[in-house]
């Protein structure tokens, strides 16, 4: 069961408009190493984790994953409310624009939307948990490339925060995967 | 959102994700006594200065999780993301 | 300095990460702008001048 807060769990400021990033930024909502597919990817892995700290881990990262995918929505959102069919335009952004309008999708920085096969649920442990750890070195490394492509001192704190919990999330599955590799060797030995 | 409002969202901001990342910290490390006892003080805190904020401000969970002033507090503006911090 | 553990060898064909040892955290509003409450953990990101002062970031309007 879920529980809505309603307050970001980073706080974001926009200045001025700028579709141009939004476009790049909302690869990290709906793109291969995004947010939505961190998010799912770990809830889902955790249905079939033989222990109880890899169900929470995965519980609660993936539980965190959707809060910053409300972050990078906001982003989005504040980046292209303003922005007139010109500067849209002129950002690349009007293909995106012709199908939603200022809405928020699920689609990388080139406007190819979601799809589960971003995911895996292998159900052996330590491949599942392999995804995990390579799943966020992928999401760092995007925002590092979002955080180079930007010039606003605000969005780029905002990037260097996701990018710092990536950071966190994959010594934490750098943990569960040695646990997982003592509790899976305890069991063999019967 | 006034400045009253946004330094009270900003401490609660700040309390919940210092709970985020010793939670996470506890889902490995769940024998260390001394980060559960910070983990339990830190919510502690973060409760009160909660229910202060709604008090003023209304609820800012719903579900039962925290009550609401009438009229229904919870369908409101603004939400999360048209909060842009430092605007008057 | 944070303390020091001795890390294990590392079996062949296996991935090992060292488990944190937790000593001192940051307090709340400093430890949200650095993205986590553990010094150790902190990875900085970004040419020097790009690498951000104590006045920026979110905090309290006066």
């Amino acid at each position: 069961m879920w529980i809505y807060e309603r307050k970001l769990e980073y706080p974001v400021r926009v200045s001025r408009p700028d579709p141009r990033m939004a476009k790049n930024i909302i690869t990290q909502y709906g793109g291969p190493d995004g947010e939505l597919g961190a998010s799912m990817r770990y809830l889902t892995q955790r249905y079939s984790m033989p222990t109880s700290q890899a169900k929470a881990v995965l519980t609660d990262i993936g539980t965190e994953e959707q809060a910053h995918m409300e972050i990078v929505a906001a982003l989005v959102f504040n980046l292209i409310k303003d922005a007139t069919p010109e500067e849209i335009k002129r950002a690349g952004l009007d293909g995106y624009y012709s199908d939603h309008d200022k809405a928020i999708y699920f689609v990388n920085a080139a406007g190819v939307p979601w799809t589960a096969a971003y995911i895996q649920s292998k159900g052996d442990p330590v491949a599942d948990l392999h995804e995990d750890m390579a799943a966020e070195e992928k999401a760092r490394a995007t925002y590092e490339y979002l955080i180079n492509l930007s010039d606003d001192p605000d969005v780029i704190d905002v990037l260097r925060f996701l990018r710092e919990r990536e950071v966190v999330h994959f010594q934490r599955f750098g943990e569960t995967l040695d646990l997982m590799h003592e509790y899976l060797s305890h069991r063999r030995q019967f | 959102m006034d400045r009253a409002q946004f330094n009270s969202l900003l401490n609660l901001q700040a309390l919940s994700f210092t709970l985020v990342d010793l939670n996470l910290y506890l889902d490995t490390h769940p024998w260390d006594q001394r980060a559960l006892a910070e983990y339990n003080t830190t919510a502690l805190q973060y409760q009160a200065c909660r229910q202060q904020y709604e008090r003023a401000y209304g609820p800012l969970v719903n579900y039962g999780y925290s009550l609401s002033q009438a009229p229904w507090r919870w369908a409101v503006d603004p939400w999360p993301w048209e909060i842009c911090w430092g605007e008057g | 300095m944070a303390q020091q553990v001795p890390i294990p060898p590392c079996p062949l064909a296996r991935a090992c990460v060292p488990f944190q040892c937790y000593v001192n955290r940051l307090p709340p509003l400093d430890g949200l702008k650095a993205g986590t409450i553990f010094p150790e953990l902190i990875s900085r990101y970004g040419p020097a001048e790009r690498v951000r002062g104590d006045q920026d970031g979110p905090r309290p309007i006066q």
